[in-house]
């Protein structure tokens, strides 16, 4: 019976792309001259957690790369190759097209096909690399195959075989089988692609176990073979073929130490006596589940030898008291329990396994949003229903009762409790957002020639969950114009006397109900001139005199870029536009403060959910609205003077010497008003999308918090209304769509 | 396209093709009496606290809030014309489930639950009843009253009704 896995692809992803950030973070963190064990161990283990989960749930594509990924890191944290630049840039370009496949199984987006295979190139090149590398650039290599048994070898398939192999370097066939294609081959081949490259073309042509390739003697002279033995070459158990990789069967101790010596990463001649008896303690270490019996016998003495040769430096007692803990049983070749047991014990010099991650993730669950979106709809509706007893308690005569009054303020106080904790369900720490910037910062930086160093501050502040999704685009394209545009080169900063290298500052705090994420640069802030002349020039009504935020605003008008080169970064002119625009969606706001030749601070302003606005309730006859007060920007009471017409028609007020278009919330929604001449009424100035506009309602009622619900799911949208809220009586309140309304108010200005 | 398939799954269990008795709820408009599916009826309720929407038709009385959802007001009485418009403690609201959304009906009154066997319920003749008879199932017979059993989700999400978005085209 099999199983229907897509029932788990949810999780997966959802597992997959967490592994992906953490060892994305973990990459940019480490030192590469003190490379740290332990966080070797941290990035191996996601990778290897995300090999595993893509081959059971059948992603072959996804453990295809990380197979590779996981070849390389498996070598650095033994130590056999020190950690290089090349080598972060190339686990975080693998972790780019991990990424894009994901979102293509995922059903979003294509993947590169191109990328994944440059990327398994390098990193096959880089975990080849102490031998190939290290000695010399091309090495001639034995190689000895038997073809599968089990399948067909036709003449396509070797010729398939060949020209693969022929594609690494030059091949010369030395014995090949007589009269067919199947049997014993034996070629010789020039190659820098290393030995596991070969190995891997071989993989599917030749009989499992029979592949020996060494390093030919005469392209060696004074060192010996090493060979490379292909443990269990099957592609379904490409783990324990990833150890079997580095297993070499030792024919001469001697040599193959002094082979992997010239990395002076293994240790050199001391080990060589000393070999043979680490192996027989090594072994019981367990890098594989001892098993009862053997079946392959031949295969032990390779995996002694192997232990013994790759663990020279382990302490010797660390070794003895894991060997007392395990009984002593002949290590088996790989086998499919392999995989447990291996990122446990990563190297012997780490004894520790990894309980620390193990635990946090025990101390959370997975709840879908539904879920707590339902829960946060109960609990205000308990909150109404507590509000709505509290109203009818207070016409009872405290003295008499005085029990039910007692346990009115007890339920009033848990049910605030527990609207707050129901409420901070949905909030997750910022640093999810900022936990991406590392790797902008050090891909641009790299990119454009800066140093800069990122500095983040207050990772730990809240916002909704539905905030950190739609608010990290945005910032991102915050950062990058801070680094594209603020900060400059090196040479321009210690000219100006600043450190070559400069700081990008993330800051996020919450300022009375309002989150606040400042982006701030060191560098040569805004150009007031520069950007004065490139309005002038796109034909912007300015003047030398305006107030320097007003001049500094100008950058988020469409188009408007005042780079002087358009890069690959910034300087299209689109974008902070964009910026403000999404920044605005989400009921928040931008606010930029520079001053020349110290830096730049971008201010976002969010709420601190969705779910809930600050609002002004107007009145228009009966009827009572909300309008989201983000948008508000003054509320006046009009005079018969302010109100001027076109085509006889009092269309346009003017407020402090611009004319705003009018809307008259009665007319619009066709409800009989109070007020029929203006100066009787409100006018209320509304800013959306960078136009004003005046609405005109009978009164204001006042302010609160409300929260938003949807109109649309059980009703329909309705024009000029954005979405409606339960007020404090239990009545449904209407949220009015602002943006509508102004646009409204333009094309009635241009009817008119 | 959810709807049309919601529509047949609802008239695939309609008393035509199942010989088993169904439960109805039936209210009265004006003169008629109807009888719905009565699990699709979530609640009854009375009418209060409805807050109007701009531009909306006149029979949508406008949204009110039951228990934190937003949900829709339909007057069948203004609707198709029948009974007396007023609202007082003893108006009902039929709050109702249909393809996942939640709607309420005022009607005149509602009488009661009532099981109807498929063979009680015969095709109407092309008579002209408020309703469309589009949305007319049969005419259920019970003792001496004639029940005109309706097909309450289709109507309901029918572009009559103006509660749905129409279909993007």
């Amino acid at each position: 019976m099999s199983i229907d896995m897509s029932q788990f692809y949810q999780v997966f992803f959802e597992e997959v792309a967490e592994h992906l950030a953490n060892m994305e973070a973990l990459l940019l963190d480490t030192q590469l001259d003190q490379s740290d064990g332990e966080q070797m161990n941290a990035i191996f283990r996601a990778a290897h957690s995300i090999k595993g989960s893509s081959g059971t749930f059948g992603f072959e594509d996804m453990a295809r790369v990380t197979h590779e990924l996981e070849t390389l890191l498996d070598r650095v944290r033994k130590g056999e190759l020190q950690l290089t630049a090349p080598m972060v840039d190339a686990s975080l370009e693998a972790g780019d097209v991990l990424r894009g496949m994901l979102a293509f199984h995922k059903g979003e987006g294509e993947v590169d096909r191109a990328a994944e295979e440059a990327v398994c190139e390098k990193l096959r090149a880089l975990a080849a690399g102490n031998v190939v590398e290290a000695v010399a650039t091309r090495f001639t290599y034995d190689v000895f195959f038997e073809t599968d048994s089990r399948r067909a070898i036709t003449s396509d398939v070797i010729d398939n075989l060949l020209a693969e192999i022929g594609a690494l370097g030059e091949v010369e066939i030395v014995q090949c089988p007589q009269g067919s294609t199947s049997g014993v081959w034996r070629l010789k081949v020039q190659t820098g692609a290393g030995q596991p490259a070969i190995a891997e073309v071989l993989d599917f042509v030749a009989e499992p176990g029979s592949v020996r390739i060494s390093i030919a003697t005469a392209a060696l002279p004074g060192r010996a073979v090493a060979e490379l033995q292909l443990a269990e070459p099957l592609p379904n158990d490409d783990i324990a073929g990833a150890y079997g990789f580095f297993v070499p069967t030792v024919e001469d101790d001697a040599a193959v130490f002094g082979l992997f010596d010239t990395e002076a990463q293994a240790a050199p001649a001391e080990p060589v006596p000393a070999a043979p008896q680490e192996a027989a303690k090594a072994e019981p270490y367990g890098f594989f589940e001892p098993l009862p019996d053997v079946p392959k016998p031949a295969l032990v003495a390779v995996a002694d030898a192997g232990y013994g040769f790759f663990e020279p430096v382990a302490a010797p007692e660390a070794v003895v008291a894991q060997a007392t803990d395990k009984p002593s049983a002949p290590a088996a070749g790989p086998q499919p329990e392999a995989r447990k047991e291996a990122p446990a014990t990563p190297a012997a010099r780490e004894a520790r396994p990894a309980a620390k991650p193990a635990g946090a993730a025990d101390n959370s669950i997975r709840v879908s949003v539904e879920k707590v979106d339902q829960m946060i709809n109960l609990v205000g509706e308990l909150v109404i229903t507590q509000a709505m007893l509290a109203q009818s308690a207070t016409k009872l005569d405290p003295a008499i009762n005085e029990r039910l009054m007692n346990g009115l303020a007890q339920l009033e106080r848990n049910t605030r409790d527990l609207q707050e904790s129901v409420m901070s369900i949905r909030m997750l720490p910022i640093s999810v957002v900022f936990s991406r910037f590392p790797r902008v910062v050090r891909d641009l930086s790299q990119k454009l020639n800066k140093q800069v160093r990122l500095v983040t501050i207050g990772e730990g502040t809240e916002l909704d969950k539905g905030l950190v999704e739609r608010i990290t685009d945005p910032l991102t394209h915050l950062v990058r114009n801070s680094l594209d545009h603020g900060i400059e080169s090196p040479a321009e900063r210690l000219a100006a006397g600043k450190p070559a290298e400069g700081t990008i500052t993330l800051k996020a705090y919450q300022q009375s109900g309002n989150i606040v994420i400042e982006v701030g640069d060191d560098g040569a802030g805004l150009r007031r001139e520069k950007i004065l002349d490139k309005a002038r020039e796109r034909g912007m009504t300015v003047s030398d005199s305006m107030a320097d935020h007003e001049v500094w605003a100008l950058i988020f008008e469409a188009g408007f870029s005042t780079a002087e080169k358009v890069t690959e970064v910034s300087g299209r002119g689109v974008g902070m536009d964009v910026v403000k625009k999404n920044i605005a969606a989400l009921g928040g706001r931008v606010d930029i403060e520079s001053v020349t030749g110290v830096g730049t601070r971008m201010t976002v302003r969010l709420p601190l959910t969705l779910a809930i606005l600050d609002g002004m309730s107007v009145a228009v006859g009966k009827e009572t609205y909300i309008i989201p007060l983000n948008y508000v920007v003054e509320s006046l009471q009009p005079k018969r003077s302010m109100m001027k017409s076109i085509s006889g028609v009092e269309r346009l007020i003017q407020v402090r010497g611009e004319y705003l278009p009018v809307v008259a919330l009665h007319e619009v929604f066709n409800v009989p008003g109070h007020c029929e001449q203006f100066e009787q009424g409100i006018m209320v100035v509304l800013e959306a999308d960078g136009t004003k506009a005046g609405l005109f309602v009978d009164t204001l009622v006042g302010q609160h918090q409300v929260v938003i619900k949807s109109l649309e799911a059980n009703y329909r949208r309705v024009p000029g209304i954005a979405g409606a809220t339960i007020m404090g009586d239990g009545r449904v309140g209407l949220i009015l769509d602002v943006l509508g309304l102004v646009g409204r108010s333009r094309r009635l200005l241009a009817a008119a | 396209m959810q709807h049309a398939l919601e529509v047949q799954a609802a008239r695939s269990e309609s008393p035509e093709d199942s010989g088993y008795a169904q439960e109805y709820l039936t209210f009265r408009l004006g003169a008629e009496e109807y009888a719905i599916d009565i699990l699709k009826v979530q609640e009854i309720r009375g009418y209060d606290a409805v807050t109007t929407i701009a531009n909306a038709p006149e029979f949508i009385k406008g949204v009110i809030n039951l228990r934190g959802i937003i949900v829709p007001v339909v007057d069948l009485r203004i609707k198709f014309r029948v009974g007396r418009v007023e609202y007082t403690p003893f108006t009902v609201t039929i709050i109702l489930n249909v393809g996942k959304r939640v709607v309420g009906v005022v009607v005149d009154s509602v009488s009661d639950v009532i099981a109807l066997a498929s063979s009680q319920v015969r095709p109407a003749p092309d008579f002209a009843a408020q309703v469309d008879t589009r949305y007319i199932v049969g005419l259920g017979t019970l003792d001496e009253r004639m029940l005109i059993v309706v097909d309450i989700e289709k109507l309901m999400l029918s572009p009559d009704m103006a509660l749905v978005d129409a279909p993007v085209h």
